[in-house]
C-alpha cells in the first residue's frame, strides 16, 4: 500500500489542480473542422431563443463557420456588453442595448460597419435605414429588424376569466369606464383570481406603458417630449389622468396583490397561471407565455391599447426603426459576421422572427402569412392603423446625437414615480411630475451646451416641430 | 539528516565561532527554502486578493475623480464635482439613512437572539445540542440569492403561505414586500434569521473559554441560573460582546444580494441601501454613471474603514478587559 504524506498529498494535490487548470484553458471542441471561423452572438431575445439557436446552427453549415448563439437576460445585457468591451470579448454581432447613439457607438469603436448587398437591404420596407439611426454618412451600422408600429400596452385577458364575467371576447373593453367595469365583473366573481396585474416593479416598463397611455389620452408628444413645442411635459393632463386610472383600480382592489414588486416576466408568469384576468403588455405576451405556459395560449386574447374617453381615436407615435443588431468593432471577421446579418434580410428569417411571437417584424405583413396565433395577428392589426412614424430631432439633425451622449439619467423617472404614487409614497402626482419634467429639461440644456463646445450644431429648436400633424406619419421637410 | 542530528549541527554550530562561514549558508538556505514554501502559498491568495480586491479599491479611486459612463473610452478629468454631486444629492442621503436604519434593526436582534440561542444550545443538559447547532448555521450556508428568491414567494401577499396562515386566522393579508412601510422591516427580519447563525457560532466559542469550575463553584454558592449569566456569563462575556458587537455591525453593511433579490431597493426607494444606490447608478442606469457611482461607493468605502477603526479599538478595549478579568 502507497503510504501518502503530506508533501505527497500536495504534489498530487498540485498536479491535479494544474491539469484541471489546463482543461480548461483549452478551447473547447465545437466539433467543427480546424480552421472554421467562430462567430459569436449575443442577444436579448427570450421569446427568440430556440429560434435564433437553430438559425445559429443552419447558418453555421450555410456559412461554413462555427456560430454560437448566447441569450442574455435583457437586464443583464448592457452590463455583459459593457464587461465585454472592456476586456475586448464583444461578441461579433450583438443586440442593441447600450443606451448610447449610434454616432458615439461607431467613434468609440463598439462597431464595425455592415457590409451588405443593396440588393439584400432592399428586402426590408422602404424607410427601415435611416441616417443618424441605423447609418452613419451613408454606411450601415445598425440593421433594424422589428417595425416601429407597435406599442407596449394592449389589452391582454384570460378568455376563460372573460367568458364567466360575462365579458364578450369579440368586444373587449375599449375605455377606461369599459375597462373599470369589465374589472368590477372579474372582482365581483370572487373566482379566487383579481381582475388584473400589472408589472409595478419594473419601472421601465411602467414609463414605456403610461408613454402610450397618455398618447391614447391625447398626449402630443412622447416620452414627455410635445411634438409642435419640442418641450418637456409629463405633467400634462393625459400623463396625470393615465396615472390617476391606474390609482383607481389598485385603490381598488383590482390589481393583483403583490403586482407592485412585479417585474415583466414575475406579471406575465402569475397572469399566464390565471391569477388575473387582464394583463396590458405588448405584442411579445404571446411569444413570452408560450415559452413559460405554452397550455395558456388557447386562453390568450386582446383588446387594443386603452383610450381616456369613448369617441376618441388611438394614436400612437413612434420614432424610426432601429438599430437591432450591431457588427463589433473588434470583431476578427466582419465580413462574415455582417453576411449572418445579411441572412436576417431573408424571408425565411423574417417569418421564423414573426412565428416567434416577439416585437413584429419589420414588415407587418408578414405575420399574416407566418406560424403565429390569432390573437398576435390581432394585436399587429391595431398596429397598422394606429401607430404612425413620429419626428426626431436626431434624424432631421444627426449632430444632436453629441448632446444625447452627454445626456445624464434622470431619477426619479416616470416608472418610479407611477410605483411611488400608486404605493401611496407620492401624494402630490402633478408636482412631481413637473419635477420631472424640470429635471429632463435641465439636463438636456447642459447636454446642448456641452455638444455646443464640442463644435456640434445644435440647439433647442431642433427639438420642435411646428410642422407635425396628428394622425400621419411625419416626413422630414 | 535526522532532526536530532539536524538540530545538534545547528547548536554546534553556534557554539563555534569558527563555524560561522558554515552555519551562514545552512541557515540561508532553510530560510529561504522555508520563505519559499510560504510565498508559494500566500501567492494564489496576495494575486487574488490583489486583483479582486486592492486593485478595484484604487480603481474606484481613481474612477470618483473622472466622469465616464463604461461605454466610452473617454475619462474627463473632473476633482471632487462627483463627490459634489452625489453629497448634493437627497437620494444618497436617502440611501445612508436607510443603511443605517436596516443597520439599528438588524445587529442587536442578531447579537441578542443569538446570544440567548447560544447559552441554551452552550447548556451540557441539552439534548440534540449539535443538532440544533447545526440547523440554526445552515441559512448561513445556504446562497443569499436562492434566499431572496424564495422568501419572494414566501411573502407573496396573494399566494405566499405566511398570508395563506394570516387569512386562515381571519386576518387580511399583508404586502410585506410590496408596501414601503414593511419591506424594509421585513428584509431585516429574514437577514437576521439568514445570518445569525454566525453570530451564535462566535457566541458559543466565547461562552466556551468560560471554565465549568466558575460554574460549578457558583451552583455551590446557592447561585440560580438568571444570577450566574447575570453576575458571571455577562461580565466574562464582555470582550467578546465588543468584538462580536463589531463584526455584526460592519457585516450588516453588506446586504446587497440579499435586499436586491427581495426588492430590488424598491418599493419607492424605500429599501434603497448605499450598496444598491452604488449599483443602480453603476450599472441600472440608462448611460451609467461609473464616476459618479464610484464617489458614492468611495465614501461609503470611508464610512466602513471608520466602523473598521472603531473595531480595532474596540479589539484593543476588549483585550484590556480580558487582561484586567485575569
Amino acid at each position: 500500500m502507497i503510504e501518502l504524506n503530506r508533501r505527497a498529498f500536495l504534489g498530487a494535490g498540485g498536479a491535479v489542480a494544474a491539469a484541471a487548470f489546463l482543461a480548461a484553458c483549452k478551447p473547447q471542441s465545437s466539433g467543427a473542422p480546424a480552421g472554421t471561423p467562430d462567430i459569436r452572438w449575443w442577444d436579448h431575445y427570450s421569446a427568440l431563443q430556440k429560434f435564433h439557436d437553430t438559425w445559429a446552427a443552419d447558418q453555421s453549415k450555410k456559412l461554413g463557420a462555427n456560430i454560437t448563439h448566447t441569450y442574455n437576460d435583457a437586464s443583464k445585457s448592457a452590463q455583459a456588453l459593457q464587461l465585454a468591451n472592456q476586456s475586448k470579448q464583444l461578441p461579433d454581432i450583438y443586440s442593441n442595448t447600450l443606451g448610447l447613439p449610434l454616432s458615439a457607438l461607431v467613434q468609440e469603436k463598439w462597431l464595425s460597419e455592415i457590409t451588405m448587398p443593396q440588393e439584400s437591404q432592399d428586402r426590408l420596407p422602404k424607410g427601415s435605414f435611416t441616417e443618424g439611426v441605423t447609418n452613419l454618412d451613408g454606411k450601415l451600422y445598425g440593421l433594424p429588424l422589428f417595425s416601429f408600429r407597435q406599442y407596449s400596452t394592449a389589452t391582454w385577458f384570460n378568455k376563460d376569466i372573460a367568458a364567466k364575467a360575462g365579458i364578450d371576447a369579440g368586444s373587449p373593453p375599449l375605455t377606461y369606464d369599459e375597462f373599470r367595469a369589465a374589472c368590477k365583473k372579474v372582482k365581483d366573481l370572487n373566482g379566487g383570481f383579481a381582475a388584473m396585474t400589472l408589472a409595478l416593479g419594473d419601472p421601465g416598463r411602467m414609463r414605456d406603458q403610461m408613454d402610450d397611455m397618455a398618447q391614447a389620452g391625447g398626449f402630443a408628444g412622447y416620452q414627455g417630449l410635445k411634438f409642435a413645442t419640442g418641450e418637456y411635459a409629463y405633467h400634462d393632463d393625459a400623463y396625470v389622468n393615465g396615472i390617476e386610472f391606474w390609482k383607481e383600480l389598485n385603490d381598488s382592489g383590482y390589481i393583483l396583490p403583490g403586482s407592485s414588486n412585479f417585474t415583466v416576466a414575475n406579471a406575465r408568469t402569475r397572469w399566464a397561471s390565471g391569477a388575473a384576468a387582464f394583463f396590458p403588455d405588448g405584442p411579445w405576451c404571446a411569444g413570452g407565455v408560450r415559452n413559460v405556459a405554452a397550455n395558456f395560449v388557447p386562453m390568450l386574447e386582446n383588446g387594443p391599447l386603452l383610450k381616456a374617453e369613448k369617441g376618441s381615436e388611438v394614436t400612437v407615435y413612434r420614432g424610426a426603426p432601429g438599430a437591432q443588431f450591431f457588427v463589433a468593432g473588434n470583431s476578427k471577421d466582419p465580413a462574415l459576421a455582417s453576411k449572418l446579418l445579411e441572412s436576417f434580410t431573408t424571408p425565411e428569417y423574417q417569418k421564423g422572427l414573426a412565428a416567434g411571437m416577439d416585437q413584429p417584424p419589420i414588415d407587418l405583413d408578414v405575420v399574416d402569412k407566418a406560424d403565429v396565433i390569432d390573437p398576435y395577428k390581432k394585436v399587429v392589426s391595431y398596429f397598422k392603423k394606429t401607430v404612425y412614424r413620429a419626428p426626431q430631432a436626431v434624424v432631421r439633425n444627426p449632430e444632436i446625437s453629441v448632446a444625447q451622449s452627454l445626456s445624464k439619467p434622470v431619477s426619479p423617472l416616470l416608472g418610479d414615480i407611477i410605483q411611488g404614487y400608486l404605493g401611496g409614497d407620492i401624494t402630490d402626482l402633478k408636482g412631481a411630475l413637473k419635477t420631472l419634467s424640470d429635471n429632463f429639461s435641465a439636463d438636456r440644456e447642459q447636454a446642448i451646451k456641452g455638444a455646443t463646445a464640442k463644435g456640434a450644431k445644435v440647439s433647442l429648436d431642433d427639438y420642435a416641430f411646428p410642422d407635425w400633424k396628428p394622425g400621419t406619419d411625419y416626413v422630414y421637410a | 539528516m535526522s532532526t536530532t542530528t539536524a538540530k545538534a549541527a545547528l547548536q554546534g554550530a553556534r557554539q563555534d565561532p569558527k563555524a560561522g562561514a558554515y552555519r551562514g549558508p545552512t541557515r540561508t538556505k532553510m530560510e529561504r527554502r522555508r520563505n519559499l514554501w510560504i510565498w508559494l502559498f500566500l501567492l494564489p491568495t496576495v494575486v487574488l486578493y490583489g486583483l479582486y480586491s486592492i486593485y478595484p479599491i484604487i480603481a474606484s479611486y481613481w474612477y470618483s475623480l473622472v466622469q465616464w459612463n463604461g461605454f466610452e473610452s473617454e475619462q474627463t478629468f473632473v476633482g471632487i464635482s462627483n463627490y459634489e454631486a452625489v453629497l448634493a444629492d437627497p437620494a444618497f442621503w436617502s440611501s445612508v439613512r436607510i443603511t443605517l436604519i436596516f443597520m439599528l434593526l438588524v445587529a442587536p436582534a442578531r447579537i441578542l437572539l443569538s446570544l440567548v440561542l447560544a447559552v441554551v444550545l452552550n447548556s451540557p443538559k441539552l439534548p440534540f445540542s449539535k443538532l440544533f447547532r447545526t440547523v440554526f448555521f445552515l441559512p448561513v450556508v445556504t446562497t443569499t440569492a436562492i434566499v431572496g428568491v424564495v422568501m419572494q414567494f414566501i411573502f407573496d401577499p396573494s399566494s405566499g403561505p405566511i398570508n395563506a396562515a394570516l387569512r386562515a386566522v381571519g386576518l387580511d393579508g399583508v404586502n410585506f414586500l410590496g408596501d414601503s412601510s414593511s419591506a424594509l422591516f421585513t428584509v431585516s427580519a429574514v437577514y437576521v434569521w439568514k445570518f445569525f447563525g454566525i453570530t451564535m457560532i462566535y457566541w458559543i466559542a466565547a461562552l466556551q473559554t468560560i471554565s465549568s469550575d466558575v460554574y460549578e463553584a457558583a451552583k455551590i454558592d446557592g447561585a440560580g441560573a438568571v444570577q450566574i449569566f447575570r453576575f458571571i456569563t455577562l461580565p466574562l462575556l464582555k470582550p467578546f460582546l465588543i468584538i462580536i458587537s463589531l463584526l455584526t455591525i460592519e457585516d450588516t453593511f453588506r446586504a446587497f444580494d440579499l435586499m436586491l433579490t427581495m426588492t430590488g431597493g424598491g418599493p419607492f426607494f424605500s429599501t434603497e441601501i448605499i450598496e444598491i444606490y452604488i449599483y443602480r447608478w453603476a450599472f441600472a442606469a440608462s448611460i451609467p454613471q461609473l464616476g459618479f457611482a464610484s464617489a458614492a461607493a468611495v465614501l461609503f468605502g470611508l464610512f466602513v474603514f471608520v466602523v473598521g477603526l472603531i473595531q480595532l479599538w474596540g479589539v484593543y478595549a476588549a483585550r484590556r478587559i480580558q487582561a484586567e478579568n485575569k
